[in-house]
């Protein structure tokens, strides 16, 4: 019977949804320090994860050390983003800087098969493939990585947000830019922060779901556009709006893929997305009107 | 624009018109006549995304899909249901305005970022559709044998004939266009593009005219995307995911957001470029995205318009 | 045949609070044809607020408000301008990458008729009711001193020609009732005045005007009848001799200053 798939579904949901929270993540402090959506963060995935396969599968860098130094890279390629061409845009209209992001994302694109390659190259899973069975479900020991990091990811931001300096300055750029600027916080050193972590966050995502899904130089769009529909469904702009709603939109899609049709799998998540839009623009998690005039 | 002075708009119209007769004489080889098509074919999506982004300030990331409807829709109708051009033209048109009119109801309600995706949205749904409805479509293999166009018994069936068709349709959608933004809709529409309370406050019913240049611009994809269909006799669905959305909108911000004639330009640059990175092929994605991100840093207001004004200051 | 004591606008028991705070308070006052009232308050009194809510920016929690015999709550901004309510903005907001005159003709937008495909085609007659449409047009610019910088942008002309444009802009709509906000806000004593010279005379345009307005001598000199608002609650209406001495008015300009 088919619903005794459903701990299954779920399982696999909630696995895709920890990334697109993840990502979700990324786009959500991008747009609150700057308004912008990041069209590029999709490619901060796909780095993610080609790096760490180089430098453990060619270079036989440990897991331990390639995942940070991976970190790392990608939040370099997202400070050269921020430092290069959004900085010294001339014009400071958003959808001027959001083409600019989708130019990085082509540039990005460009790129990785001249380091790369085209084919599709994966990573074997942090401590084998045995599935451990609960309940129904068959669960991967890599789905556990996943969780486990997410958690540990999301739980650091949450503190760093709460307690250090520099994450109060984010959230109070976030809430008012003007105003955090007369308190003399220093605006453009957070919207760097702001892509490095976005950057961090991408590439975190891409390590960690490489061992399942293989990884392209073409696997950031999707995701990428996946994690904001996750975003948007919780409530855009919002921390724990992007955190429930890319793990909604995993489990949702998982459900649909499952019970519907898994040939337009894709299209499910686009399809909750234009409903989400169509019926409550500011998300689950949101408040206000979108909608004017 | 003053109407007083029609001549302005005419003499662009006769300029370009010669331009478009004279252009074959001096061609090399009629290889030319190809890319010279596909750009007057990205010239009429332009058009019409312009009227949308660049006077009623609307962005959409999702034409491609209305450039495939009306392209398969024809399709269909001509090879699995042998329905004659001059039907399956119109009807395919008809129907994609009308996917657009639904379509634009509730997502022209959104602004900024959430109007962008919601058009992206709409748009991989309907990529996603057209790949795995393959019993329709043909799938990811493309559908093929889709006739020629036939005008007064001449059937349209070299590249260089579908230069002059293309070329003056392409001179009529401009006379087209320039005329609606010289006219009660088209102030309305650039009222709403600069200040919509504003426009609002003046009576002007600004979701409903939203909606409306959605339709039309989706319109003017719909009808570029039939005569693609009927030119190059073989479509897949790889043409019509959302990086052609992306391109066709890249034609419009680089060439000059607001003005018809330098998206003109946009889309002949645009279009030209990967063909000329062709032969540096492995660089020519990654060249295409470093354009694009230092012509919208250097100048945001479009190539043209940043080329002029660089050129006025220089005579300083 | 309308007499000068015709009410025109009827505002009942209006009702807007937003989150906590109660921006109006069961406001009433009636408006009468032909004249030129005022609506004036301390900061915050909730004038803005009012405003929004006649020209259908904004929607009241209850109340109603009868223009012409209709209640025009629930009606969508352009329609109550349809209907002959027309707004200017706070600090202006005229179409600055428009031309003056298309601004103009951008206001006579309701009273027009060509629509997307005479656009397009530019018909016969299309282009016969452009050509009446920019008569009309040249006429309010010759009225306002505008028609020399036609075909200027908007963004370039100065400030008090701009506020002017606006006006003329709201005219060009016909509408029955103009609300002005703020029209002098910014502008020096010389243009405050040239202000209210033409705001007087806009009456032969067959107008009623509803001012709302923080110049105090300007409001004194042309309002026939003033409503006054303080903490969006309405505190007391009259004439402006009425007004000036009344002293709840009295002490909520002077406390609140």
């Amino acid at each position: 019977m088919i619903w005794q798939q459903l701990p299954q579904f779920i399982v696999s949901g909630i696995t895709s949804g920890s990334i697109y929270a993840l990502i979700a993540l990324g786009f959500c402090i991008i747009h609150n320090a700057t308004g912008i959506v990041n069209f590029a963060q999709g490619e901060f995935v796909m780095l993610g994860g080609l790096t760490i396969i180089s430098l453990n599968q060619t270079f036989h860098v440990p897991l331990l050390v390639a995942f940070p130094l991976t970190i790392l890279f990608v939040m370099g390629i997202g400070a050269l983003l921020e430092f290069g061409p959004i900085r010294h845009s001339k014009s400071k209209d958003i959808l001027i800087l959001v083409i600019i992001t989708i130019g990085a994302s082509i540039f990005i694109r460009g790129f990785s098969p001249m380091i790369w390659g085209k084919m599709a190259r994966t990573l074997p899973p942090f401590s084998g493939d045995t599935p451990i069975l609960v309940l129904n479900a068959a669960i991967m020991p890599q789905t556990l990585w996943i969780l486990g990091i997410s958690f540990v990811v999301l739980l650091c931001l949450h503190l760093f947000f709460l307690k250090t300096p520099t994450g109060r300055a984010m959230r109070a750029v976030a809430d008012n830019r003007m105003g955090a600027a007369l308190t003399g916080i220093n605006v453009d050193k957070i919207v760097l922060l702001s892509f490095v972590f976005a950057a961090a966050l991408g590439a975190t995502a891409g390590v960690i779901i490489t061992p399942i899904t293989a990884t392209s130089y073409d696997s950031g769009v999707m995701l990428g556009l996946k994690g904001f529909s996750g975003a948007v469904l919780g409530g855009y702009g919002n921390f724990a709006g992007a955190i429930l709603g890319g793990l909604l939109l995993g489990v949702l899609e998982s459900l649909g893929a499952g019970f519907i049709s898994s040939e337009y799998k894709d299209a499910i998540a686009f399809l909750i997305l234009l409903l989400v839009l169509f019926w409550k623009p500011s998300g689950l998690l949101g408040k206000g009107e979108i909608r004017k005039v | 624009m003053n109407r007083s002075l029609p001549t302005k708009k005419w003499k662009q119209l006769l300029s370009f018109l010669a331009i478009v007769l004279l252009v074959p004489r001096v061609l090399p080889s009629d290889y030319y006549f190809l890319i010279l098509n596909i750009i007057a074919l990205n010239a009429m999506v332009v058009l019409g995304l312009n009227l949308l982004i660049g006077f009623a300030g609307q962005i959409s990331l999702g034409h491609a899909a209305f450039y495939g409807l009306g392209a398969y829709i024809s399709g269909i109708l001509a090879t699995s249901y042998q329905v004659p051009l001059s039907l399956s033209i119109p009807v395919a048109v008809i129907a994609t305005a009308f996917i657009a009119f639904l379509v634009g109801i509730p997502t022209l309600k959104l602004e900024g970022h959430y109007l962008v995706m919601a058009t992206l949205g709409f748009n991989i749904i309907i990529s996603i559709i057209l790949v795995q409805w393959d019993s329709m479509t043909g799938g990811p293999s493309g559908l093929a044998g889709i006739p020629h166009l036939k005008l007064f018994s001449v059937v349209i069936d070299t590249d260089r004939k579908f230069y002059y068709l293309v070329w003056i349709l392409v001179g009529i959608f401009f006379w087209l266009s320039l005329n609606l933004i010289d006219s009660r809709t088209g102030r309305a529409l650039r009222a709403i593009g600069e200040d919509p309370v504003s426009a609002c406050a003046l009576g002007i019913p600004v979701e409903k005219y939203k909606v409306r240049v959605f339709v039309l611009s989706a319109v003017y994809a719909a009808i570029a995307g039939s005569l693609y269909a009927h030119y190059v006799t073989f479509i897949s669905p790889k043409s019509f995911d959302f990086f052609y959305s992306i391109e066709v909108v890249t034609m419009v911000v680089v060439g000059g957001i607001g003005s018809l004639w330098s998206g003109l330009v946009g889309t002949a640059v645009l279009t030209t470029l990967p063909e000329i990175l062709e032969i540096v092929k492995e660089y020519n994605v990654l060249v295409y995205g470093a354009v694009l991100m230092l012509v919208l840093v250097f100048f945001p207001e479009g190539l043209f318009p940043g080329i002029k004004a660089l050129w006025k200051r220089r005579k300083n | 045949m309308k007499t000068e004591e015709s009410t025109i606008l009827e505002v009942r028991e209006l009702n807007k609070s937003f989150g906590g705070l109660k921006a109006l308070n069961d406001v009433s006052f009636s408006i009468r044809e032909g004249r030129i009232s005022a609506l004036i308050g301390p900061n915050g009194a909730g004038k803005t607020t009012l405003l929004n809510v006649i020209s259908g920016m904004e929607a009241p929690d209850s109340g109603k408000i009868i223009f012409y015999g209709k209640n025009m709550v629930g009606l969508k901004t352009w329609q109550i301008t349809e209907k002959g309510i027309c707004r200017t903005f706070q600090a202006g907001r005229v179409f600055q990458k428009m031309t003056v005159l298309e601004n103009i003709l951008t206001g006579i937008h309701v009273r027009a008729n060509s629509g997307w495909l005479s656009g397009m085609f530019h018909w016969p007659w299309e282009r016969r009711e452009e050509k009446r449409l920019e008569s009309r047009a040249f006429e309010l610019l010759e009225y306002f001193s505008l028609a020399d910088v036609a075909y200027e942008l908007a963004g370039n002309i100065p400030l008090i020609s701009q506020r002017k444009l606006e006006i003329a802009r709201a005219l060009a709509n016909r509408p029955k009732l103009l609300l002005l906000d703020e029209p002098v806000a910014g502008l020096n004593m010389r243009e405050t005045e040239e202000m209210g010279e033409i705001i007087k005379n806009l009456l032969s345009f067959d107008v009623t005007i509803l001012l709302v307005e923080h110049d105090m001598n300007l409001v004194m000199s042309l309002a026939d009848w003033i409503v006054v608002l303080q903490h969006g609650q309405k505190i007391a209406t009259g004439t402006p001799g009425e007004v000036r001495n009344n002293p709840q008015v009295i002490s909520a300009y002077l406390g609140n200053e």
